[in-house]
This record gives C-alpha cells, structure tokens and sequence, in this order.
C-alpha cells in the first residue's frame, strides 16, 4: 500500500493528467460493462436488468445447435486473421512507396485518393458489388464475355468469395491504415538514411535495414490491436457484400451475420448479449496469449 | 358502402356532439359484428366524473418517420385536447432504419411513455408476456369505454397474453390479399385475360419474357420471396406467424390440424417443380437475391411484382398510363389478427387514464382522428364531398403518419388518390373472405427460442435459394430437411403442436 | 539516380497508381449515380459516367435545406469540440502510458484495452446514459464517449515512445514539471503522430450514426451521417418489413437520391485529408538532443 503512495506522491502530476481518460473510461465503458449480466438472464421489461431472473447458460444454447456456432467461429477467426495480414501487408507496402515519393503533388494526391474507400459506406458498396458481379450485365462477366469466355455465376461459387471479401476489405482500409505507417515512417531521422547512401547501400537495402525496423512498433501495435479484435467480424461488410445469397453463408458467414440473422424476430435482449460476450470471452483469452508471447520478446512492444 | 356508413356517422356524430353526449357507434365491421353497447347513460355518466384537473403531458411513441410539418399540426391538435382533456401530447419517433433495435430499447429504458403503437411485427406477444405493457382490462371501460365497446370479444382474445389484455387493437379490417402487380398496357398489347391463379400469373410472365427482352418478368429482388407463401395460402393453408416468411404453417380445413414446415407438405415438390420451370424460363435472373433495387418496377425495369393492394395502389399513382391492375393471387383471404396494428399502454406510462381517454376520442371523434391523420384542412389535406381526403401537399405532411394503432373502419377516409379499380379490387377481396379462427392463435416461441433462432438461420440460408431454383430441387429439399432437423425442428412442432391443441380446445368458438 | 532506385520507382509508381484507381473508381461511380437518374440506374446499373445526367437528387435533397444546413452545422460542432478534446485527452494519456518511469503503465494500459473487449451490450449503455446521466437528446452524448477511443490512445502511445526518453530526462533535471514537458517538449516533437490521431478522432466522429441513433431523436438535432444512415437503412429496413407490416412500400428514398446524400455526407471530410498531410514531413521531429 504504501508504494502505491509513494508512487503517487513521485508522479503526482502524471496521476492526475491520466485522470480524466480514467474517469471516461469508467463512466462510459466500465459502468455499463454491468449490462454484461443480460447474457445469463431472463429479461424482463418490468424487472429491470437488476431485477430479471437468472436462466444459466440457456441464452447460450441456440449458438451451438447444429454446430453452426462452430462453423461461423472457425470462419470468424480465419477471414480476420487473412484480411488483418493481408491489409496491414499492403498499407506497410504503400506506405513505403509513398514515402519515397519525390514529386510532392503526386504523392499528396495518391495518398488523398486512396483514403477514399474509408469514406463509402458498406451499404452503398453493396449495390456496386451486385452490379459487378450479377450474371446479366455485371462488369465481371461483362468483361470475360468480351474475351469470349462463359459468364460465370459468382454466387454460386462459395469458394470464390473468401477473396473477394480479402480484396473488398483491403481495398477499404489500405488509405486508413497506411496515415499509420506513413506518419511512423516519417518520424524516422533523415540523417540515418544519408548516412546510409553515402555507404553505398541501394534503395532495397535502405528499406530493409532503416525503414522496416524503425517501424516495427508500429507493426507490432497494429497488429496486436487487430489480433485484439478477431473475434468480431465488421458487420456491414459481410451483411452487405454476401447480402440474402444463402448459398454463400457457409463460406462467409461470421459470428455477427450468424447472430443478426437467428434473432432477427426475436430480439431476445439476452441471447444477443450472450452472443456478444462469447465474442468477448474468445478475444479475451487470444489476445491475452498473443500479448504475453510479444512481452516475453520485447516488452515494450506489448499492449500491456 | 363506405361512403353511406361516412355519412351516417357524420350525421349521428353532429347529433350528438350537438346535444353534449359522447357515444361511440359500433363500428359494423364485416366479420366481427358487435352488438351496439347501448350502455350510453351509464357512459357518459362515468366519462364525465372523471377528474381532469390536474394538467398533463402524455408522451407518445411512433413508429414511421416524422413529417416535416408534424409540429404545425400538433400546435392544433394540442389546443383541442387542453380544451377537452387538459392536457398535451408529445410525440416522439422510432425511425424505419432501426426500429428493431430502438424499440426494446425505448421500453427498457424506464422513460416514461404513456402510449405505444405497437403490432403483431414488433413483437407485440413476447414483450407483452416480458412486462412491457400495462394490463387493460380494467381501466379500459372505465377510460375508454367506447374503445372497449369497439372491440369485439374475438379481438379481445387476440389481445390477450397470459389472462391480460395488453392493448387495443385496431378497428380497420385488414385482408391477407396478396397478388400480382402487372402492367395493364402490356396485358392490352399482348391480348392477355386477367387471371387469379398461378398459371394465369406464369402466363403473363412467359409472354414478357418471350417478348420484352431488357424487362425482368417477376421483379423478383433480395427482399422477402413472396412465391412460396402466397402459393401455400392459395392452396389454403395458414402460416402460423400471422403474415408471411414464417417457417411453420397448419391447414385450416383439417379437423385437428398437425404443424408442419414448407419443407414437409407434400404439395412442395409439386410447387418446387413449378418454381424450377419459372427459373428455366427466365422469370427471373439468377443473382436475383444480390440486388436490392427495390424500384424495378416503377422505373420499368420490371413486368410485375407480388405484393398486396396499398402497394398496389401507390405504384398505380406513379405511372398511371402503365395502368398497373392487381390480381389477387391467394383466393381464400382472411381478415388479419386484429393486432396487426394496436395501441397499448407501456409500464412506464405516468398518466395510463388519460391516455386511454385520448385514445377513445381518436376512436370515436372525427375532428381528433381527422386532425391527427390528415393533417389541417386546406394546408396538409382536403376533405372531399364524397368524404374521401385528398392530400395537398406530400412534403409537408404525407397522409395517415402515425394513426395505424387506433383506426376504425368507421373514422378512416378513403384516400381520393386511389386508381378508380381500387373499389373493385376490395369488393373481390370482401367477397372471398373466408373465416380463420386460427388468426386468433399466437405462437410462444419462448420455451424453444433457441432452436427457433436456429431454424430460423437455415430457412435462410437453405430455404431461399432452393425456392427460386438456384440449388437441385430434390438434393437441395433433401439438404433442407436434414438441416432443419439438427436445428431442432422436431422439438419446436411438438411445443407448437401443444400450443395449437389447447388453443384449439379452449377457444371454444 | 541508381538503377535500384529507377526500377524501384517504376515498379513502386505502378503499383501504387493501380491502388489509387482502385480507390478512386467507386467514388467517381458513386458521384456519378447521384447525378443520375432513378430510372437509368435501375435499368443500365451504375456506371462511371451519370446515365442520363440530372441534378434531380440534389434539388431534392436541398429543398428544404435547413435540414441538410444544420444537420451540417451539427456534425461540424460536433467534430470539432469532440477532435480538440479528444486529442488533448489522448495525447496526455498517451504520454502517461509511455512513461518508462511510471511504475503502474501496463496496469493502466491493461485497464484501459480491456473495454475494447468487453461491451456491455446497447440495453445497459443506454439505460445509464439516459436514466443516470440525463444525456438524452444532448450531444455530449455523442462526444463524450468517443473522446478517448482505445486504439488510437495505444497508437499515440507508440508514437510517443518513439521520442527519446533522454529529452524527457534532460528536461526533468532542468526543474521542469511534467505536464510543461509534456507542452513544450512532446507535443512540438509529435506532429505526424499528433495530425494521425486527430485525424483519425475527427473522422471517428464525422462518421459516427451510432451514438446519434441511441441517444437523439430530435431531428433538429440529427448529424449528417446519421441522416444518411437513416436513409440508407430505411430503403432496406421498409423493404424487408412491408409484407408483415402490411403497408405499401410507401416512398422510400431512391438509389440515386442515397448517393446524393452519401456524397453531401461525405464532402467536408475529404477535405481533412489533405490539411493534414502538411504535417507528414520527414526526418523534422527527432535531432533535438546531441549524441
């Protein structure tokens, strides 16, 4: 107890500069947090969350019959895991390019350019994504007949949309992610790299033994963060890219369409929430793995 | 028809408003007749006992979306209600866009609300039976006597979950039609007769499809599929959840009827071989459930749609030399679950009497439902001589917002803008009504929810496309049923089924 | 320049110029179908060019347009208080967590993650908001909980740590307290990292409906994504329920009146961008200390 006032009292001020972030956090995440309960109650309106009955693990159970729950985990967890790699790749990649950029306009008009998937809503790349692919007159097939080659039916190929949504997700995040990279990258001393030049090293060299290092933290960062977030799939993109096209669902449903859709008449306040936590619970228990293996090899790349 | 019981109940209302005496007139509704309540002494006696001294604010939920000169006309309709009832009322909206989430989430939240529309669709049974809702039974012949009145005793039962009555439902009758919205002008160019069936609709969709190359013949899109429901209620069958797209359906003209899913009827393959045919054909492409244009056929892009007449009738105003007919498909029509729209009072409410007082003038006075609905006369809308309202400007206020919980064949207008063939339309429907007491029973889906929430998600992934023929009918049936089975089918239509026989032993009539 | 260097740039040229039109074409179809028509986008699909050009949409959307002028003004106010706060909160907390000195970092880091993973679900967020902190219809509703988004924090965190802790040091031996080091020392070395974060803050709270949808009702005070939101979702939501509901799909917004409003939504923040890249200048923030 008493190092915590010692402690204290050395880093008053810096106790006190935390202070408002802590008390946000409590007041709008922490306190709320409560609602958690819902997953093992029976809710009532006139109870009160406080007030319902406790029902054990019975919300639970819709998620695991006929091993669906399984199925949309498993699908959850790999499409995060390709499209966090796949994407974080890209941006690093970008961003390295455009930071060697020497023509000051081009490189301020690339970067503008390719933030601006971030600003399109899902919903909208929806629509565009049945004028790409539908078999009538979509740009896909619009294309292969022009080559002379058969129109393919998309939808009915489940397999082929595990890259389309890697494309489509990648194609969204490339410009955001790579703000990331490009600021680290920037913050990297000049005189390191005409030190290197005048050693002789080429362009490649420069980037594998400078750039890359400089922003190992950064990538590590970013990826712990994604890592911390595997278990909930974005929503709006899977709902709007596969749409009502049950066919699909097997390859490309995730944990979030799978809730949406079961509880879609019922919208049982507790099962939704019991589908939440289960999400919780699994990022939980990765991401605490995952970060104990970076703090045993650079603690200071660690999340916590 | 209509137009006399205006007349009549415009005249009976001016007699007595004249003479200082509020007494509803039973609204004569086709199946449901009520004997008059003729307790009008006893009534007003009540009525005017009540203490309304002190002043209040009633709140108000609705769901829709707020017309952007609303205020305008609540300015009015407020003066009206301090003078009759001191008080105001303040209206708040649960936008289209989220409704599912907003509303459990306005009940929950222990705001005060003092009236609610509520239905069958927004899970009006399962928060009734959560205590979201005030029991009414006694205070409505207190408050609202002559909405009390109004409902008939098989309307009550609809409203009742658990030995209560939770709200009150609708007094307009609501039909199950459901038909094919096709172009008159091309029904004209290729000689085609109207029809009321199935062949008569693949009828008109083949001669588009031979024909109109460019338009789709069935404008069939990613939303709901209608196919599958209306055939199976053509053939007579009833869906259990009251509407459409629900899994478990029950024929009506069986002495005990057994519970079963589209998957298990033995006419399936029969519609599925027809369903395969339509695809073949070409009535409608094979990306289908990816588009979401919901406008295909107001912009032409499409030869018709299955939906029901006010669609109908919205549609025919847009294009109106397409002369766009509706032929009603399912042929023995039922009169829908009286809560299909209704008014209940949340827990929450702070001031339940006078809510239920403002909800019996809605009920029975025209000058509140006219004010209400359609807005100030001569800015928002025009009572026309024949009683039917025109709207004078969509804009500002677009008709009938937020009244659906509390209309009554009785105060409703007919809307001047509808097709002139819209009288015709409903004299088919009137006529083809058959009696379904099984509208009245409502499925508990709280002992089985989880396998509910299961089956749920395999109709939608095996179900949809295996009717508009996208997977092989007899692989992809087969796939179908085994996968409802391991969601638990069986255990939901045997609680179902229990469900269904009490019903069908205590209902009695 | 070396041949490495030549090869590097075209290839790197290349490769970023097909990204970059990859990105561009959606946009271009989107502001294209809002200059279209309804009927040319049902019947030809979305195009790069407008099918059938007008200005229909527009007109539509800024017939009454004090909706769209103060739902702008909304948003705008928003965005701004919520982007200066935030990113002073983020920043300090930022530099408290990167404190090697600060013995209790990883426990508060640790506090802090561990929101990101649990969520108390909409019932109970908003049941506290609006019962116990009376926030309901008041826009602090919206800014308040999106001041201190967790992985920004982190990432600002990161670029703090990138500043040696020897200035820090130096500086302390100086007298100077830490909240003056941190004005005066941090803040003018953390340019990039501090225009990434407040860019990612003010784009967080341009986009956000979520909280707008929760929390007002009021249309007055409706933000300008939120609106867009609800247009968008209600095409979708009237399509899906008109059968149960047993109403006439009534007149829900066009596609092209949609695209209308995602571009009008959408138009200030693309803006920021650009601003920001100003700050995105090499090798200027680190060389402030000998050795």
């Amino acid at each position: 107890m008493s190092d915590v006032v010692h402690e204290l009292k050395k880093n008053r001020t810096l106790f006190l500069m935390i202070l408002p972030a802590v008390l946000i956090t409590l007041v709008f995440s922490y306190i709320p947090m409560s609602g958690l309960i819902l997953a093992f109650k029976d809710y009532r309106f006139d109870k009160g969350i406080f007030g319902s009955d406790w029902i054990g693990l019975d919300n639970f159970r819709f998620f695991f019959i006929s091993g669906t729950g399984l199925r949309v985990t498993v699908n959850t967890v790999v499409y995060n895991l390709v499209n966090l790699i796949t994407s974080q790749a890209l941006s690093v990649v970008v961003a390295i390019i455009i930071t060697e950029m020497n023509a000051k306009y081009f490189k301020k008009l690339t970067q503008s350019l390719i933030f601006l998937p971030y600003f399109i809503s899902w919903i909208i790349v929806g629509a565009f994504v049945y004028n790409i692919f539908n078999v009538e007159y979509g740009t896909l097939n619009s294309v292969l007949r022009f080559f002379g080659k058969e129109p393919v039916n998309l939808y009915q190929m489940p397999k082929a949309w595990f890259f389309v949504i890697m494309i489509f997700n990648s194609w969204k995040w490339v410009g955001y992610n790579s703000v990331v990279y490009i600021s680290a990258i920037t913050g990297v001393d000049a005189s390191c790299y005409e030190a290197a030049e005048i050693d002789g090293a080429n362009i490649w060299q420069r980037i594998y033994y400078i750039t890359l290092p400089s922003i190992r933290p950064t990538i590590v960062i970013m990826l712990l963060l994604n890592v911390g977030r595997i278990m909930r799939g974005d929503f709006q993109m899977f709902y709007q890219i596969v749409g009502n096209n049950g066919q699909l669902y097997n390859a490309t449903d995730v944990i979030d369409t799978f809730v949406f859709r079961s509880l879609t008449t019922s919208g049982d306040i507790g099962m939704t929430t019991a589908a939440t936590l289960y999400q919780s619970v699994l990022c939980f228990i990765i991401i605490t793995v995952v970060n104990g293996i970076v703090k045993r090899i650079e603690p200071d790349y660690a999340l916590y | 028809m209509r137009m006399r019981k205006q007349i009549l109940s415009a005249i009976l209302a001016g007699v007595m408003i004249a003479s200082g005496v509020l007494t509803g007139c039973g609204s004569a509704k086709e199946d449901s007749s009520k004997a008059a309540v003729d307790t009008e002494v006893q009534q007003t006696a009540e009525t005017s006992d009540i203490d309304i001294s002190k002043e209040v604010e009633l709140v108000m939920y609705a769901v829709g979306s707020e017309p952007n000169d609303f205020g305008t006309m609540m300015e009015e309709f407020n003066k009206m209600l301090k003078e009759d009832l001191n008080a105001t009322l303040k209206v708040k909206w649960i936008g289209w866009s989220d409704w599912k989430n907003q509303y459990p989430l306005i009940l929950s939240s222990g705001e005060n609300i003092d009236i609610i529309y509520t239905a069958t669709w927004l899970n009006f049974y399962q928060q009734a039976q959560k205590g979201a809702f005030l029991p009414l039974e006694e205070l409505l012949p207190v408050y609202a006597p002559n909405s009390w009145a109004q409902t008939s005793e098989g309307a009550r039962y609809q409203a009742t979950v658990d030995g209560h009555i939770y709200c009150v439902p609708t007094g307009k009758s609501t039909y199950s039609s459901y038909g094919a919205i096709v172009r008159g002008d091309l029904m004209e160019k290729y000689n085609l007769e109207e029809f009321h069936d199935f062949e008569g609709y693949a009828n008109y969709m083949k001669t588009i499809a031979e024909n109109e190359p460019g338009m789709q013949p069935s404008g069939q899109y990613s939303a709901e599929i209608l196919f599958d429901d209306v055939y199976m209620m053509s053939k007579g069958l009833y869906c259990l959840n009251g509407s459409t797209g629900g899994p478990y359906w029950i024929d009506p003209s069986q002495e005990h009827p057994t519970v079963f899913t589209a998957a298990e009827w033995d006419g399936f393959p029969e519609f599925l071989d027809m369903m395969n045919e339509w695809f073949q054909e070409g009535f409608w492409p094979a990306s289908a459930l990816a588009n979401q244009d919901d406008k295909m056929l107001e912009t032409g892009k499409a030869a018709s749609k299955i939906h029901n007449i006010d669609t109908w009738a919205t549609e025919y105003t847009k294009n109106p030399d397409w002369d766009l007919r509706y032929y009603d498909l399912v042929g023995n029509i039922n009169t829908l679950s009286q809560v299909q729209d209704a008014i209940a009072i949340p827990v929450t409410a702070k001031n339940p009497e006078r809510a239920l007082m403002l909800l019996d003038k809605w009920r029975t006075e025209q000058k509140y439902f006219d004010l209400f609905t359609y807005g100030i006369p001569g800015v928002h809308s025009e009572i026309l001589e024949d009683g039917s309202v025109k709207g004078l400007n969509d804009d500002l206020f677009n008709l009938d917002p937020c009244s659906w919980g509390f209309r009554t064949d009785a105060l409703l207008r007919d809307n001047a803008n509808l097709p002139s063939s819209y009288e015709e339309n409903m004299e088919y429907i009137r006529s083809h009504v058959v009696e379904n007491k099984y509208r009245s029973f409502f499925v508990d889906t709280e002992a089985v929810k989880n396998e509910y929430a299961a089956v749920q998600n395999v109709m939608s992934q095996y179900y949809d496309p295996l009717v508009l023929g996208y997977t092989d009918k007899e692989a992809g049936l087969e796939e179908l049923k085994a996968q409802l089975s391991a969601a638990g089918n069986d255990k939901i239509k045997e609680e179902l089924q229990k469900q269904l026989d009490s019903f069908i032993e205590s209902y009695g009539k | 320049m070396s041949a490495s260097k030549v090869a590097f740039n075209i290839t790197g040229y290349a490769f970023v110029i097909l990204i970059a039109l990859f990105c561009l074409l959606p946009f271009v179809m989107l502001v294209s179908a809002s200059f279209s028509t309804e009927k040319a986008i049902s019947l030809q699909g979305f195009g790069i060019l407008p099918r059938e050009f007008t200005t229909e949409a527009y007109e539509l959307l800024f017939k009454y347009p004090q909706t769209i002028l103060r739902a702008y003004g909304v948003s705008i106010f928003i965005t701004v208080v919520g982007t200066i706060l935030g990113l002073l909160i983020t920043a300090m907390t930022g530099f408290v967590l990167s404190r090697s000195d600060f013995k209790y970092r990883n426990r508060f880091s640790f506090y802090f993650y561990f929101t990101t993973l649990f969520n108390g679900g909409m019932v109970s967020t908003y049941i506290f908001v609006i019962r116990y902190l009376h926030l309901k219809e008041n826009l602090l509703a919206i800014i308040l909980p999106l001041m201190l988004n967790v992985f920004y924090l982190l990432i600002m965190r990161s670029f703090i740590q990138a500043i040696p802790m020897s200035l820090v040091e130096s500086a302390k031996i100086d007298g100077a307290g830490d909240f003056k080091i941190f004005c005066s020392i941090i803040l003018p070395l953390s340019k990039a990292g501090l225009a990434t974060i407040g860019l990612f803050i003010a784009l967080g709270y341009w986009n956000d409906w979520y909280h707008a949808m929760l929390f007002i009702s009021e249309r007055e005070k409706w933000p300008l994504q939120y609106m867009l939101y609800d247009m968008l979702n209600t095409a979708q939501a009237m399509a899906n329920l008109s059968t149960q509901a047993n109403i006439s799909l009534a007149d829900v917004p066009s596609q092209s009146l949609r695209m209308a409003m995602a571009v009008v939504a959408t138009g200030p923040a693309l803006l920021l961008y650009p601003f920001v890249q100003k700050y995105f200048v090499k090798g200027v923030t680190v060389g402030a200390v000998k050795g």
